[in-house]
């Protein structure tokens, strides 16, 4: 790691952390709490951060993966696989603090609705990403096949944003048309916090990304040195 | 109840974060002790 990009990092790591704690500030001190669900309500502020971020991270994988198809270079496979696994773990938040949510609003842990289900389906399908990845062994083939799977993949993430706009849906839409007829929307107390996550978020996403694809990049370096080795007799 | 529901929620949410940064954390000090031990390797190779 040269030494400029070990200086962004650390600008990064402390930025995250102070934004985190400004973030926590706004959400449980500053926003109001609203009147139907309570308190509950406040973990919006933190599931739609995450939801942002784990599907910008998912489109970083459809642009390095056309990256990978066109000049075969690692260093787009490599992103591709950092943004992936960031935009699981991002994804892994939702569902499991959407299911909690859900269980306070709705009193039930999950229901198969059309956002649900769809979002359960694009988990599933961005855990099969390693599983897979991990069966092709040639490394040129691998970062074909995973480039073209994260380009597919991605077919889930529009589908699990579009479900609760095209089709009936328990789950409140909080932006756009049909705000207010699903119980979404937000009151301009809730604006700073909100925006503010999703700022935090999105730092924070870029972070974790940029520490994913340097321990990538590590691992490609002492492989090189381990061949290097193997070649020279030892 | 509801305090509940939403302490749940951001420790859930705390869990996976801390999870992810432990695990790459842990994964950083391996791959750096591996280069060091490798690089190590093919130093003492080129002066022999």
């Amino acid at each position: 790691m040269n030494e400029r990009e070990a200086q962004v990092l650390t600008v990064l790591n402390w930025l995250s952390l102070a934004m985190m704690a400004v973030a926590i500030y706004l959400v449980f001190l500053a926003a109001p709490t609203e009147v139907t669900m309570g308190l509950s309500q406040r973990i919006f502020y933190f599931h739609v951060g995450s939801g942002w971020v784990g599907a910008a991270a998912l489109f970083v994988a459809v642009v390095a993966g056309l990256g990978v198809l066109r000049t075969g270079r690692r260093s787009w496979d490599r992103l591709a696989q950092s943004s992936i696994a960031v935009g699981l773990v991002f994804i892994t938040m939702i569902i499991v603090t959407g299911s909690i949510w859900a269980k306070a609003a709705w009193n039930t842990w999950w229901t198969w609705s059309p956002r649900l289900t769809s979002a359960a389906v694009m988990w599933l399908v961005y855990v099969a990403y390693f599983m897979l990845r991990s069966a092709v062994e040639d490394p040129g083939k691998r970062a074909r096949f995973a480039a073209v799977y994260g380009m597919v993949g991605f077919v889930t993430v529009l589908g699990t944003f579009l479900s609760i706009r095209l089709l009936a849906d328990i789950h409140p839409t909080v932006f756009g048309a049909g705000a207010a007829d699903t119980g979404g929307g937000l009151a301009s107390g809730m604006h700073p916090p909100f925006f503010f996550s999703l700022a935090t978020f999105s730092v924070l996403g870029v972070t974790l990304m940029w520490h994913s694809v340097r321990l990538a990049r590590l691992a490609d370096e002492i492989e090189e040195l381990r061949i290097r080795l193997v070649l020279r007799g030892r | 109840m509801d305090l509940s529901y939403m302490m749940a929620g951001y420790l859930i949410i705390w869990m996976l974060a801390f999870g992810f940064i432990l695990s790459m954390w842990q994964k950083s000090r391996r791959l750096e002790r591996d280069l060091e031990a490798v690089r190590s390797l093919v130093e003492q190779l080129d002066q022999e």
